[in-house]
């Protein structure tokens, strides 16, 4: 009873002159602290912690007083008696072992050991993950999908090597992702929620073999795997840190707090002297999260490459003699595995039933995954292959590093130059493109036969008149090659507001525009792409003359070379309207663009509208 | 609507997290290694075990059940986990098990403690292990037990 009651007091006495010193020392103001927290700070302010649930607080004001949230802490820690429920209700745990990470961050701020009662389901969490290292990974964009058109990173916990042989098994390890829960049905809803933050953001844990199998086999997406070189005290307090955010929500926002950004914000919570979020734009690209911490000396340890199942079928039919590539674009026709293998060599029959293999996995990965379709062709294949038996070789990749994340000029674009009339008139043009990436930028880091833009707009200033030149809402234009494999259209979609001249319109010719198109593009030499389209447009002004809205439709044919630090692209527009005034709209535009070094280009630029013809030239800036 | 649709969730980094995914309580409950209810419970927020999907058509049909592949115990995987590793990989292992190599084949074979000799033995006996589309785990694990001598 004695011994109890000195252990009480000298407990008391830590407590007291552990808060003491915190007061002192102004621990609340430890930029470790307020990351632990998530305490988000405008114009170096705190303002509000970002966790969006009252019982990641131990203080009820702790959201917005990191002092007070430190000294309730320090209390609960010490008394080691406070209990909190889980969201569910159905767990109960002291507070040490929901706020793990503010332990370990507090005993070593302190030096004071904190009472350690067992925490059975923190313990069951770090044995299950065994985290030893961490690796930040990049999922390709991938234009069918337009939720993902971005890309999309992750952050995967990797264990150490096995016991068994000291090899490292990757598919072992754990993928941590952040994602918005969808709160409604209804999209309207659901993405106004989304835009404005108000939509919950969990993290979730899944063995990383769902993430292989997902993005690489199932939407044939790159995963671009960048290892970390944080050290094991560090990857513990991230794992910690994790545990502690396990059951509470943030709001997930679109543009800025979104997948890359909390995952990012776990990683500064380790290392008090990494500034990652600081160095992210106000809208946070993943790509552009990639290149944040690869800036940092010494953090990205090594780079690799996980192919998806194009590139792996792209790789294993380059590398068959050509009598052998000629089976497998007849097996692609007549889908007959007999044909396929017969007359042929043991050693040939390993390489094109292998082949065959990853060219079904590639084109119909749905029929796969869910057992239907070509998958009674695949079953064949598989039978004929397992009969021949032989080792296969590893399959050598060749990487595909001109479209690494890491190295591509940044997803922000600033543009000064003039705009010139065909009347001999001129304007000083300015533009800002928000994201991402067009047809006539440099290709190095990005999917190299698309365009996709959000928020691309231009000004032009005139002594008189100063006007909005275009504003380009959203716009994807997806070139995809034909092949003996590939049959799959090209496409393309706007959403614009543009100014034009051609429309003998009472002042300046605003449209807004919707407009679309679906074409066949063949790649007629390495980075020489032709396509031909069907367009159709829909644009409405109030000013045009006669009608206010002209809907057309009409061929167009467009030509595209990019290749290191030139590339040029043209395209010819005929478009006949059915609603409307002009009835007939020709439309022929042609570009050039030098990056002589990859945040620096100059582009030059003409379109002939209906015999209305403007010139650009511009020098931009990517950051 | 589409077009809102699709316009919208462009603005996305990625895309939802699928409510309908499998959450915490994994098909064995309790009694498996893996990340299951035992850690998180059942219910929505936090940190939850979801079927990853970005477009909700791939719903846990496609990707099956969740687990772990934790080390339970002294450095065997239980039957649990090497059954869920082998269910939710079964495209990728079929291909390796054909070709006597790969990641994935290389992966189970850490699991069940064999090493590349029973890559052999999975090639000869593929059409009897993978019957219907499905790999029987049972035969696979039977067939291991020859690994640990």
């Amino acid at each position: 009873m004695s011994l109890t009651l000195v252990g009480l007091s000298s407990r008391a006495q830590d407590f007291n002159s552990v808060v003491q010193r915190a007061r002192n020392e102004r621990w609340a103001e430890d930029i470790q602290w307020l990351r632990l927290l998530q305490y988000q700070s405008d114009f170096y302010i705190i303002t509000k912690s970002q966790a969006g649930s009252d019982k990641f607080f131990l203080d009820p004001k702790g959201s917005n007083h990191p002092d007070l949230e430190l000294y309730a802490t320090i209390r609960d820690l010490s008394a080691n008696t406070r209990t909190i429920k889980s969201r569910d209700g159905k767990f109960t745990d002291v507070v040490s072992c929901i706020f793990p990470a503010r332990k370990m961050w507090l005993e070593k701020k302190s030096g004071v050991k904190f009472p350690t009662p067992p925490c059975d389901r923190y313990d069951r969490f770090k044995e299950i993950l065994q985290a030893k290292s961490l690796t930040y990974v990049f999922s390709s964009y991938y234009l069918n999908n337009p939720s993902s058109a971005f890309g999309h990173t992750f952050l995967r916990i990797n264990k150490g090597p096995s016991a068994r042989d000291g090899e490292r098994y990757d598919l072992e390890d754990y993928g941590i992702g952040y994602a918005a829960l969808p709160v409604s049905s209804n999209p309207i809803v659901y993405s106004v929620l989304g835009i404005s933050g108000l939509t919950p953001g969990v993290f979730d844990i899944n063995p990383y073999y769902f993430k292989v199998r997902e993005y690489n086999d199932f939407e044939s997406r790159d995963l671009w795997e960048y290892d970390l070189g944080f050290n094991p005290e560090e990857v513990d307090l991230i794992v910690a840190f994790f545990w502690e955010v396990s059951d509470v929500n943030f709001n997930y926002h679109y543009f800025s707090q979104n997948c890359s950004y909390r995952i990012l914000a776990a990683l500064e919570v380790a290392r008090p002297s990494l500034h990652l979020i600081d160095d992210l734009k106000l809208h946070v690209m993943p790509g552009d999260t990639v290149q944040t911490l690869y800036r940092v000396p010494g953090l990205v340890t090594k780079i690799h490459y996980r192919p998806s199942a194009r590139m792996t079928f792209r790789n294993r039919f380059e590398q068959l003699p050509d009598d052998l590539k000629e089976r497998i674009q007849k097996f692609a026709v007549d889908e007959s595995p007999s044909n396929l293998i017969q007359n042929l060599s043991s050693s040939q029959k390993v390489g094109v039933l292998d082949t065959a293999m990853d060219e079904i996995d590639f084109l119909y990965p749905k029929d796969i995954a869910g057992k239907t379709g070509k998958y009674s062709l695949k079953k064949e294949v598989l039978i004929d292959r397992a009969e021949v038996g032989v080792t296969s070789l590893p399959l050598e990749m060749k990487i595909p590093w001109s479209e690494a994340p890491h190295d591509a000029h940044g997803s922000r674009r600033l543009g000064a130059g003039i705009r010139h009339w065909q009347n001999d008139d001129t304007a000083t043009l300015v533009s800002m493109k928000f994201a991402l990436h067009d047809l006539l930028d440099e290709k190095w880091g990005y999917p190299p036969t698309a365009q996709i833009t959000m928020g691309d707009f231009a000004l032009s200033f005139r002594p008189h008149q100063s006007s909005i030149e275009k504003a380009i809402f959203f716009e994807v234009i997806s070139l995809a090659p034909l092949d003996d494999f590939m049959k799959s259209p090209s496409w393309r979609l706007k959403i614009s507001n543009e100014r034009g001249y051609e429309n003998n319109c009472i002042g300046l010719c605003h449209w807004t525009e919707l407009s679309g198109g679906i074409g066949l593009t063949k790649t007629l030499v390495r980075s020489l792409d032709v396509s031909l389209w069907l367009r159709a447009n829909s644009e409405y002004n109030v000013d045009f003359s006669n009608e206010a809205l002209r809907i057309g439709a009409g061929p167009a044919a467009m030509l595209r070379w990019n290749h290191g630090i030139f590339s040029l692209l043209g395209e010819s527009y005929y478009r006949y309207d059915y609603k409307g005034a002009a009835k007939e709209f020709r439309q022929n535009s042609i570009g050039a663009q030098l990056t002589p070094q990859k945040s620096w280009a100059l582009r030059a630029s003409a379109q002939d509208s209906n015999s209305q013809t403007i010139f650009d030239t511009q020098l931009f800036y990517y950051y | 609507m589409k077009l809102v649709i699709a316009f919208l969730s462009v603005l996305a980094c990625v895309g939802t997290a699928n409510a309908t995914g499998i959450k915490g309580a994994g098909s064995y409950g309790t009694a498996g290694c893996g990340l299951g209810s035992m850690v998180f419970g059942n219910e929505a927020g936090g940190i939850q075990i979801l079927a990853a999907t970005t477009n909700g058509t791939v719903g846990s049909q496609t990707f099956g059940i969740t687990s772990g592949t934790s080390n339970c115990g002294n450095g065997a995987f239980a039957k649990a986990e090497v059954n869920s590793f082998i269910q939710s990989n079964t495209a990728s292992l079929e291909n390796d098990v054909v070709r006597g190599q790969g990641e994935t084949l290389s992966t189970l074979n850490n699991m069940l403690g064999c090493d590349s000799q029973f890559s052999g033995v999975l090639q000869q006996n593929y059409k009897n292990v993978f019957t219907n589309g499905a790999a029987n785990t049972d035969k696979i694990v039977a067939l291991s037990q020859s690994c640990r001598g």
